[in-house]
């Protein structure tokens, strides 16, 4: 991991973020999900929150990905080890990440804004609705990093969508 | 077939689904015909009751919430005198939309391009520069023009483009009695659509949807991967009650069980039944009164019955399932948008409706880990379709073991394709094929009778 490791840093600078973030799309588009997997501190959440105002965390409204520990883990074994025909022929991704910015750590919880575009297409015989089409979801993202066990590790992922609340493809693939 | 305002018939819906003691075949040009779209659009959207809303996405006065009618959009709003409108959302005057927004309050709704008012009863009740431009006996509508007519059931909002169609209850049939049990969960009896939908669009015919929402026999092969995820990791993460078994060989055991049903009205049910062991676990879980209530109130047989998986399809546009109200919104003759409105239980306890939020969200939703695959499926249909040198699609499963109910509605095996077979009957005698028969075939009577001897 290129993210600082000496145990006593409360904060990363932007380069530092920045590099925490391409490692973790990298995992993304190669598909390294355990690895993945484990850039998550314990009791994390990964939403895709359909109410962007919705409180940070809260279950009072509907959510594309609301993923706690399990469900995360859920997520990944069933794209990894299971059949779905929502994933056959599999998405390839891209997730282009910009615009990062860090907000000063408050309670050892440092803050990570980011623009996520990711860029998805399914091939197979692209000759088939639904396949060969680059689809592309652009999304703000906060990261809210913490340390645990002498590394950065992720405490919420919040990625929202522009297209949250409108119609939306197969999402089946990881964002 | 002819219509009145059609000379030269279109298409015929006879030859489109061939019937007979053991053939029960649908053409595929029923899926791919922009002929046939448009008959649909005529003859069932414009004909029977369609769902536009729910009442609680409308409580108070002012409320509003965009829909459509077939392919036709429409306002559902709530007046100050509480009164539901469905109106078309179209100025009267040139056209426009007088409504961008999916939902929210007005006192009015002011036309962006001319600017004419409409209350949010929908009277015009202002021309913009009136004086001078328009004569003093300018013959001006009365204000958006309203669907002929509008009923609700237990807060469903119908509306109909047919002044002489039957009452709504009569339309819902036994139907109404599978949508009664997922309300009477609640201790109130009501829903809540207070939660954001689920919006997906699918590259294919919007009756693909119709037809799996109730749809027994594909489960083992579409979500199997959904069943593997339930035996590697349980209920830990929430269950929406329908996947309790623990593991896969369980899972597909319960999903023999139980039955579909296809009603009178085209409307279908998919059933299986709720462990009535678990009852006592229930009584004394969390949520202990919360079931007692329920327990107290209808009854320990009932109360099994409400427990069950209920899916129910109603005709031609609305699913009643797992905790969701589902709104299949044809586009075109092959684009169709599905809302999943997942609902709560007005009356029950917060962290329950929060538990119910969850477990929908672990099947249901572009991100979720069942549905996708079955919107998947859709598209592989009408790829298929393009295949136009096979003629038929079959739909004869279990057509020789289902049995009449009620002498108007069928029942069979829970993977058997009775609701479809029931849907393309209501189907035929919507688009015009008036020499099928509605009524059942003698043979199917008398094994009804004598299963009815039986019991
Ligand atoms: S089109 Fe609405 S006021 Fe002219
Ligand atoms: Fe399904």
């Amino acid at each position: 991991m290129s993210a600082p490791t000496a145990g006593d840093l409360t904060t990363l600078d932007v380069a530092a973020a920045a590099a925490f973030l391409h490692r973790e799309a990298r995992l993304l588009d190669e598909r390294r999900l355990d690895e993945w997997l484990g850039l998550f501190a314990p009791d994390a959440l990964y939403w895709l929150p359909i109410n962007a105002d919705a409180e940070p965390g809260t279950h009072r409204d509907t959510s594309l990905i609301f993923d706690g520990d399990v469900r995360r883990r859920e997520r990944v074994y069933r794209l990894l080890s299971t059949p779905l025909p929502s994933q056959n022929p599999p998405s390839r991704t891209l997730h282009a990440v910009s615009n990062v910015e860090v907000e000063p750590a408050a309670d050892g919880v440092v803050r990570v804004y980011s623009n996520q575009l990711v860029v998805e297409v399914r091939t197979g015989d692209h000759t088939q609705r639904g396949l060969g089409t680059q689809n592309i979801f652009a999304g703000h993202c906060t990261h809210d990093l913490v340390r645990h066990e002498g590394e950065w590790r992720i405490r919420m992922k919040k990625l929202v969508l522009l297209t949250r609340d409108a119609a939306v493809p197969n999402l089946t693939f990881m964002l | 077939m002819t219509s009145p305002s059609r000379p030269v018939a279109e298409i015929d819906a006879e030859n489109l689904v061939l019937q007979g003691p053991k053939t029960f075949r649908v053409h595929g040009s029923v899926y791919t015909d922009e002929a046939v779209f448009r008959e649909e659009m005529q003859r069932i959207y414009s004909s029977t009751w369609v769902f536009v809303a729910h009442e609680s996405q409308l409580p108070h006065p002012g409320d509003y919430k965009t829909s459509h009618i077939g392919l036709q959009p429409v306002i559902v709003s709530r007046s100050e005198d509480g009164a539901v409108h469905v109106l078309f959302n179209r100025c009267v005057h040139r056209a426009a939309v007088v409504c961008r927004m999916d939902k929210g309050t007005a006192n009015y709704f002011r036309c962006p391009y001319h600017g004419w008012v409409y209350g949010n009863d929908g009277r015009l009740t202002g021309i913009s520069q009136r004086g001078g431009g328009y004569d003093d006996d300018f013959d001006a509508p009365e204000g958006l023009k309203r669907a002929a007519r509008v009923e609700s059931y237990r807060g469903l909002v119908f509306a109909s483009l047919n002044p002489d169609v039957p009452p709504l209850t009569e339309h819902l049939g036994n139907a109404r009695h599978w949508i009664d049990r997922q309300f009477d969960r609640s201790p109130e009896g009501s829903i809540d659509l207070r939660y954001a939908p689920h919006v997906s669009q699918y590259e294919g015919n919007w009756k693909f949807q119709a037809e799996n929402t109730v749809d027994g026999y594909h489960g083992d092969h579409v979500h199997e991967s959904f069943w593997m995820v339930q035996e590697q990791f349980g209920r830990e993460s929430g269950t929406h009650g329908a996947y309790t078994q623990s593991s896969v060989r369980d899972i597909k055991k319960m999903r023999r069980q139980g039955q579909v049903m296809g009603f009178e009205g085209g409307h279908g049910l998919w059933n299986t039944p709720f462990d009535p062991a678990a009852l006592d676990g229930l009584l004394a879980g969390p949520h202990a009164d919360y079931y007692q209530t329920l327990l107290d109130r209808h009854g320990r047989d009932e109360l099994l019955v409400m427990l069950s998986n209920i899916n129910v399809y109603v005709f031609p546009n609305l699913g009643v399932l797992h905790g969701q109200l589902r709104v299949i919104r044809p586009m075109t003759v092959e684009r169709t948008e599905v809302a999943l409105y997942p609902f709560a239980l007005s009356g029950a306890p917060d962290a329950l409706n929060e538990e119910r939020l969850a477990g929908y969200e672990r099947f249901f939703g572009p991100s979720s880990f069942g549905s996708p695959d079955d919107v998947e499926i859709f598209a592989l249909n009408q790829e298929g379709l393009q295949a136009g040198a096979v003629d038929w699609l079959i739909l004869e499963r279990g057509i020789s073991r289902e049995k009449v109910v009620d002498d108007v509605d069928r029942t069979s095996h829970v993977t058997d394709e009775t609701p479809q077979r029931q849907f393309y009957r209501r189907w035929l005698r919507a688009m015009g094929a008036s020499a099928v028969p509605d009524t059942v075939p003698e043979p199917l009577r008398a094994q009804a009778r004598v299963a009815g001897a039986q019991a």
